[in-house]
């Protein structure tokens, strides 16, 4: 749980006759992180040469792949699995067949869709025509005549007969100016173009063709009708062969994507002329495993060692790291996909995703604040867990929205006592921003609000509350980097603990200031009491002796230990330690968007007199509500992800380890009978 | 907190105006670096926590700021 699974290194080394039985095993097993041999690493080894099966098996494979894309299949969710061994029997000539007709039905689909393009282009050439109804074949193909068709902004007909006699004009009002239609002398072209620049002509292009505009244009309908009935028969029978075939085709892809990967082993480890070796990780737990299933597969052709586990005795190369297979318990697994996001852990580093799985519903919980939408968080979690089984990412997400639902709900009841921005109960004295309405009218809870977000002591709590979230969490970072460290370096380690000192003592001199807060006086009396007392007046306020004492003794001891500049960093973590105020400050932001929601929406309802103002009311609450909802979540995830991430890690993470990726892969589409 | 004289409200508004301008300071120094994070992030995905990381280093000046904030709040 706080360390990734233990890993022993093992060496194979074999007869060549063995090493196809041995990677196929070590394929089904899923067990083995490789150690990938590079070319010329140690004299008389080299790579080996692809398996047998190799070549076959990627031929069918760009085959199968051409044809997934052609029928559009490549990001499906699998469907049921499909038997090995059908898909090796029928595999071959399923190829065949499949590929010549939806080779042929996917080529006549290209064709008939650029045939109905150019028709579209057609029409679209030949629609500005209809009005002059001339025919088209009267308008190109003349030597002494110059046809130019196009708009003009006003007529030009008298210019035009001035300018040639001989010259004909046909003018047609279009929307926006006038349409012209020009035949002239071929060689008073240039002042005729000129005229109609003048005019502001633009031009239209002269379609080929022959008939009325109107009747090419018909035929031309007719034409894509036609030729659109024939794609949807197209599209029709491509559908119906990737109805059939769409499981098969996805599952050998999957299966012949494996043996190809099978096959190109031995690219990756080191071979003699007669001899290999496997050179990799396995976790410590399944080492027997992989030993009786050897034994069984290649008998004695095979040798299997075990080189030492790492930090057990010697080992071999002590700069290889161990790859990292994180291992927690299962209500923590989605947590290790968001630290996957960040970096891998080290190996000999603790794994810090417990500690998320714990804190991060809490910091959620706390900024989100609310019975109603923590019952919300858990609806929608719970709803997509019921309807989404196939995306394990959704799956995650999921679980992490239930947990922070369920902390959200747990503070909104107990701690700030109120449901979709509205107080249990009505607040006394002007606390909690005024709000008239309460839950009380409608069900009277026994809870009351310890603290109320929205007033002026509740928010100073809240701030306060924050910083000793920050303490706790920040002090919990100090410890495990201390942790962390005392494997290799006592000077580092002490340095981490020199760092909590620091810690310490500016959450004293902080908690000096926060004082006359309820909850800082409570920690004052409660926890705190001897240590605050004897004091010191600096900058107006009166400051811990040992708070400061603390904050000198740990600066020492860092400039000591770590080097003078490092005293610039008490800076920076009294800056994260402040950064933890978001969670006060992202609670009272939701609280203060849903009460002026609530102060829109809820006097519609209540006091809206008929039923379109209530029924009105209802529906703006509603959407109100919904946004406050979707960006409080938001906001709230991203947040306390980020003071995980960047505060928290910081103290102690380093990041930057090996994923444990064993030979082999998980069959989504296939299954092995 | 009632204010009760020119001077107080003087330090007020110096108070809003030494955290306002550290955090648009701040912002600014956090702009260029998220944008460099980012792009960075997008030819390599194992640079997020780096990148992350490096992005809110600029928050030391907005602790500055508020510091003199907070100095200034208690003259009042």
């Amino acid at each position: 749980m706080l360390k990734p699974e233990p890993m022993t290194r093992i060496v194979l080394v074999g007869s060549k006759e063995a090493l196809e039985p041995t990677v196929t095993l070590l394929h089904d097993l899923r067990v083995l992180h490789l150690v990938e041999y590079a070319e010329g690493g140690e004299p008389g080894l080299s790579i080996g040469s692809p398996l047998q099966a190799a070549s076959a098996a990627s031929q069918k494979l760009v085959k199968l792949r051409s044809l997934l894309r052609s029928l559009g299949l490549e990001e499906r969710p699998p469907g049921t699995p499909v038997a090995v061994r059908e898909i090796e029997g029928k595999l071959e000539q399923a190829l065949v067949t499949l590929d010549l007709s939806v080779s042929t039905r996917a080529e006549s689909r290209q064709r008939v869709i650029a045939v109905i393009r150019e028709k579209e282009a057609l029409i679209r050439e030949v629609e500005p025509f209809v009005p002059f109804d001339l025919p088209l074949e009267h308008l190109s193909g003349y030597d002494s005549i110059v046809v130019l068709a196009g708009t003009v902004r006003h007529s030009i007909a008298n210019e035009l007969a001035e300018l040639s006699p001989e010259a004909e004009v046909v003018e047609v009002p279009v929307s926006g100016g006038l349409g012209v239609l020009v035949f002239a002398p071929a060689e008073l072209r240039p002042q005729v173009q000129r005229l109609l620049g003048e005019a502001g002509f633009s031009e239209y292009r002269i379609p080929k063709g022959t008939g009325l505009p109107e009747d090419v244009i018909g035929q031309a309908h007719k034409d894509v009708e036609s030729l659109r009935e024939d794609l949807a028969r197209v599209d029709e029978e491509l559908e119906g062969i990737r109805r059939r075939f769409a499981d098969f085709l996805l599952a050998s892809e999957e299966h012949l994507a494996i043996d190809v990967q099978r096959a190109e082993t031995p690219l990756r480890i080191a071979t003699t002329a007669h001899a290999f070796v496997i050179d990799g990780w396995v976790p410590t737990r399944r080492t027997e495993e992989l030993r009786t299933g050897l034994e069984a597969a290649v008998g004695t052709l095979v040798h299997f060692e075990l080189l030492a586990e790492p930090g057990k005795g010697h080992v071999e190369e002590p700069e290889e790291e161990a790859p990292v297979a994180l291992h927690n318990p299962r209500p923590a697994r989605p947590f290790e996909m968001l630290l996957g996001l960040f970096s891998t852990p080290q190996y000999r580093e603790i794994d810090p995703t417990i500690f998320m799985f714990l804190v991060f519903p809490v910091f959620f919980g706390l900024m989100v604040g609310d019975l109603g939408y923590g019952a919300g968080f858990i609806g929608v979690g719970l709803l997509i867990l019921w309807k989404i089984k196939r995306s394990e990412g959704w799956r995650e997400l999921a679980r992490v929205m239930i947990l922070g639902g369920i902390f959200a709900s747990l503070f909104g009841a107990l701690l700030f006592a109120e449901a979709f921005g509205v107080p249990f109960h009505p607040e006394a004295g002007g606390e909690g921003g005024g709000l008239d309405y309460s839950w009380e009218s409608v069900v009277n809870l026994p809870v009351h609000a310890p603290v109320h977000k929205l007033s002026d002591t509740g928010v100073k709590n809240l701030l306060v509350l924050s910083v000793v979230a920050a303490l706790l969490h920040l002090g919990l970072g100090l410890v495990l980097g201390f942790r962390n460290e005392l494997a290799h370096s006592r000077r580092h380690a002490a340095a981490k603990a020199a760092w909590l000192l620091v810690l310490f003592g500016l959450f004293l001199l902080l908690l000096a200031i926060g004082r006359w807060t309820d909850v800082g006086a409570w920690l004052d009396r409660n926890v705190f009491g001897g240590l605050m007392e004897p004091h010191v007046v600096l900058f107006g306020r009166s400051m811990p002796v040992i708070g400061l004492a603390l904050l000198g003794i740990g600066a020492v001891l860092i400039a000591v230990l770590e080097g003078g500049l490092a005293i610039m960093e008490i800076l920076s973590l009294l800056a994260n330690m402040i950064s933890y105020t978001r969670l006060a400050a992202i609670g009272v932001a939701k609280g203060a968007m849903a009460l002026a929601f609530n102060t829109i929406a809820l006097p519609w309802i209540f006091d809206g007199g008929n039923v379109g103002f209530v029924a009105a009311g209802v529906v703006l609450g509603v959407i109100l509500h919904l946004l406050v909802f979707l960006l409080g979540g938001l906001a709230s995830g991203i947040q306390a992800i980020r003071l995980n991430y960047v505060e928290f890690f910081l103290k102690f993470f380093r990041g930057g380890g090996v994923p444990f990726t064993p030979l082999g892969a998980a069959r989504r589409y296939s299954v092995r009978a | 907190m009632a204010i009760e004289n020119v001077g107080a409200g003087l330090a007020a508004i110096g108070a809003g105006i030494a955290v306002g301008l550290a955090g648009l300071g701040a912002g600014l120094a956090e702009k260029d670096v998220g944008a460099a994070a980012v792009g960075a992030m997008a030819e390599n995905e194992k640079l997020f926590g780096k990148g992350l990381v490096m992005m809110v280093i600029p928050e030391t000046i907005i602790l500055f700021g508020f510091v003199i904030a907070f100095m200034l709040f208690g003259a009042i």
